[in-house]
């Protein structure tokens, strides 16, 4: 089941009134039973992933309270929670490294040994990838070491333990919730309000807008584009790649609105994991704005235990490649996304340096410049991207010659790379869609929250925008005919 | 809780709801003068007939493979041609049989393959048969609602990309496919022995095609015909138009004298045809592998009347 599908519009009504029907303090059962339903929807047999996780880390993290209780030696304490932590990430981390890179590092191990002509072959396992794996587990660890920290208190009650890994809003494709965040919601369920109502549904018409009129109304072309990148002139190619990276800004912005707004609906904030990203004027700016449960659960468990920026520049740079690099490997088991990761990895350290170098030295940030820099790190983040819409690395290196070679860029100053839209309609689809996101990025930009601006309209207004969501989803959205209901592009990671 | 706010709520949401259904009424039904939409004929015309009757159940084969009217002739009994397309799947077919039954009513199944998985094989093409209409729904099985409901944003969207085109309700384009191109019967009549099949058309078709039987299918005939003997109907399986290469292979033969073997042997209801009467070439078909031409059809029927008429005297 996901948020675009028919399945979906018929659960999710019928379950808010009976959510909300109950009292409050039935609510985190019916939300829990909910939220299995929903993940059990996709395969039964993936609760033997979900359950399991659950259960270790709440008994880790009770067991951490536990030798906190009876512990009093401080090493010996630190030792033991750390010992816990250890097995959590052991458990966690192991599930998922055995589920989505076995296959990825046996033809690491396979091709090193073949360097060497030694003809031990590890075989190929490919394994059913569990949906959502690698948000709960990284959400399960997260709160783990948020435990051994002393950041959240233990969460004694299993059940409410258990929604706040399987909290069905955002157990597909994340955001990545904290502990600080979400658990302490659901240890205080929140009343019905109207206001959330109204906010969630706008944020889910928002998403299901972002989805279907403009990521999935862009896959079509994107995947012919780039799946016959070689029968096309480089010019093509590079503008199948910016429309990748608005595809996939929508498609996944899309489900992030589309999880916020289910979440809001049932009086939940979960956190924002975009704020227009790509009106940011640097590389850094960008990472700060782009899949921020993501980032920042790298940045803080991570990035800071390496030893963030505190050991000198040389580790810092160290410790932003790898994280980078574990960033890339963590969208999937393939070298194109490690390339990506460490492109992205490579801008910031190259950022950094240039800044630290230029420090004190001030440009006047005129409009022109805001507008150069912008669409800089906009080229920089777009070529990262091939490496990203690609099927493997070589695939990419060899799109990338064949770009250099056979660029053609006068197919770009006479229109011609927009004949790839398959009529008029479609570009002017298109055009609008792209201002519409540019007008609702830029409030996002100014830290204004666009529901808030569009419920402060008057009424005629208000009714426009609605209305005009409505019939532009309808008419405009890519569902059913040749289309189908098309999954998001980060269930696969 | 806000009171005010939560009846605005609601307001503004059945406002939008009403929006919503004054454009969908706009858009939805969107395929009345389709091929599909001749079902609503043949059931209107099922529904009227409460005098034993002659009724065909089947796929396609049936719309372009017989002429019911001579049918009606021959046997002095009314002939109601319920054949639809394939992709409805043999179950919601073998449905139209509880229509209307009358005691004396014979029924006539011919599939073109007896191993299905109880299931529509094109829901979408489902919704474009039913669309809002009441009669039609209610040959809707239970299991088959959630392949409706998974598939009705294909269906939706659809009826608004022809909406936008001003297509909605008209006939399309199309040789042969359109509602009026269907007689009083349910056959598609229109002369068609001049067609000349597109390449595309001619390379779908498929030669010495060897069907198969599943225990699915098997059990819902046989529970089919249980309800109509007990409703004092009969129900008959009979022979399908099958395309042959002009000299069919012994193998071939061999296997389809075994598969009508095997049908008759599954199934509790007769068999009517000797498969093998019913192989014709090429020549006899239209655009696809059980479409017949003009021709095709006196053949079938001929072969037809002849089976009704051996299995009756007997």
């Amino acid at each position: 089941m996901t948020f675009n599908s028919i399945d979906f519009l018929l659960f999710f009504p019928i379950f808010i009134v009976l959510y909300y029907l109950f009292p409050i303090r039935w609510r985190s059962y019916v939300l829990l039973a909910a939220s299995y339903y929903f993940y059990a929807c996709w395969n039964l047999r993936f609760l033997l992933y979900l359950i399991p996780i659950t259960m270790i880390t709440y008994f880790l993290a009770i067991g951490m309270e536990y030798v906190q209780n009876r512990l009093h030696t401080e090493t010996v304490l630190n030792k033991a929670k750390k010992g816990l932590v250890f097995v959590g990430i052991l458990s966690t981390m192991g599930v998922l490294a055995v589920l989505k890179y076995t296959g990825f590092f046996g033809s690491i191990v396979n091709l090193f040994f073949g360097m060497f002509r030694i003809s031990i072959k590890i075989p190929q396992m490919d394994f059913v990838l569990p949906v959502g794996i690698s948000y709960f587990s990284f959400q399960a660890l997260g709160y783990l070491i948020d435990v051994y920290r002393n950041k959240v208190p233990v969460e004694k009650n299993i059940c409410k333990y258990a929604l706040f890994i399987s909290f069905f809003p955002t157990i597909m494709s994340g955001p990545i919730e904290r502990a600080g965040n979400l658990l302490k919601q659901i240890n205080k369920f929140p009343g019905f309000d109207v206001n959330h109502i109204r906010y969630g549904l706008l944020s889910f018409g928002w998403g299901l807008y972002l989805k279907l009129v403009i990521a999935d109304n862009l896959a079509g072309i994107v995947t012919e584009y780039l799946t016959s990148w070689e029968g096309q002139p480089g010019s093509h190619i590079v503008f199948a790649v910016i429309l990748f990276g608005i595809q996939i800004y929508c498609d996944f912005n899309g489900y992030s609105h589309m999880a916020s707004g289910v979440a809001k609906m049932m009086g939940f904030t979960i956190i924002d994991n975009f704020k227009a990203p790509y009106l940011a004027e640097n590389i850094k700016e960008f990472w700060r704005r782009w899949h921020i449960s993501l980032t920042s659960w790298f940045t803080e468990y991570l990035y800071i235990p390496l030893g963030g920026n505190r050991k000198g520049k040389l580790r810092q740079y160290v410790n932003i490649l790898i994280v980078f690099g574990l960033s890339g490997l963590w969208h999937g088991a393939s070298m194109n996304f490690v390339v990506w990761g460490l492109l992205n990895g490579g801008y910031l350290v190259i950022y950094d340096f240039v800044k630290h170098k230029c420090n004190g030295k001030q440009v006047k940030n005129t409009a022109g410049i805001q507008v150069a820099k912008r669409i800089g790190t906009f080229i920089l983040v777009d070529f990262a991207w091939l490496f990203f819409a690609m099927p493997g690395f070589r695939e990419a290196i060899r799109a990338l010659k064949h770009i250099v070679t056979d660029f053609q860029g006068y197919r770009f100053f006479s229109l011609t790379v927009l004949n790839c839209f398959p009529e008029k309609q479609a570009l002017f689809i298109f055009i609008i869609s792209l201002l519409l996101l540019g007008i609702v990025d830029w409030i996002t930009y100014n830290q204004k929250d666009f529901r808030t601006v569009i419920f402060s309209q008057p009424k005629l207004i208000r009714w426009a925008v609605y209305l005009f969501f409505m019939f532009t989803i309808l008419v405009w959205g890519a569902y059913g005919g040749n289309h189908e209901q098309t999954s998001f592009i980060y269930f696969d990671f | 809780m806000n009171k005010r706010a939560l009846s605005i709520l609601i307001f503004d949401f059945a406002i939008l709801i009403t929006f919503l259904l004054i454009f969908l009424s706009n858009a939805i039904p969107s395929y009345e003068q389709h091929y599909m939409a001749a079902l609503l004929d043949k059931v209107e015309r099922l529904q009227s007939i409460d005098e034993p009757k002659i009724v065909l159940i089947g796929n396609s084969n049936w719309v372009f493979g017989v002429d019911s009217g001579k049918l009606e002739e021959y046997f002095g009994k009314p002939v109601v041609n319920m054949g639809m397309h394939g992709g409805l799947g043999n179950a919601f077919q073998e449905e139209m049989a509880k229509i209307n039954v009358t005691p004396g009513d014979i029924y006539v199944i011919c599939h073109t393959s007896y191993s299905d998985e109880n299931i529509p094989l094109d829901p979408a093409l489902l919704w474009i048969t039913i669309e809002n209409h009441p009669q039609l729904w209610k040959m809707v099985r239970k299991e088959d609602v959630p392949h409706l409901i998974d598939s009705f944003p294909v269906y939706l969207k659809g009826c608004i990309e022809r909406w936008k085109i001003g297509e909605t309700n008209k006939t399309p384009d199309i040789e042969f496919y359109y509602r009026s191109a269907f007689n009083q019967y349910g056959d598609v009549d229109i002369a068609r022995d001049d067609y000349v099949p597109t390449q595309e058309e001619q390379n779908s078709k498929v030669f010495n095609y060897r069907p198969e039987i599943n225990d699915i299918c098997m059990n819902r005939i046989n529970e089919l015909n249980h309800f109509l003997e007990s409703k004092g109907a009969t129900l008959v399986v009979a022979g399908y138009p099958i395309l042959v290469s002009d000299e069919p292979d012994a193998d071939f033969v061999k296997y389809m004298d075994d598969f009508q073997t095997e049908l008759q042997k599954q199934l509790t209801c007769e068999v009517i045809s000797e498969f093998e009467n019913y192989f014709y070439t090429g020549n006899y078909f239209l655009d696809t592998t059980y479409h017949l031409t003009n021709k095709g059809v006196t053949l079938r029927t001929n072969q037809l009347i002849s089976d009704l008429e051996e299995y009756l005297d007997n």
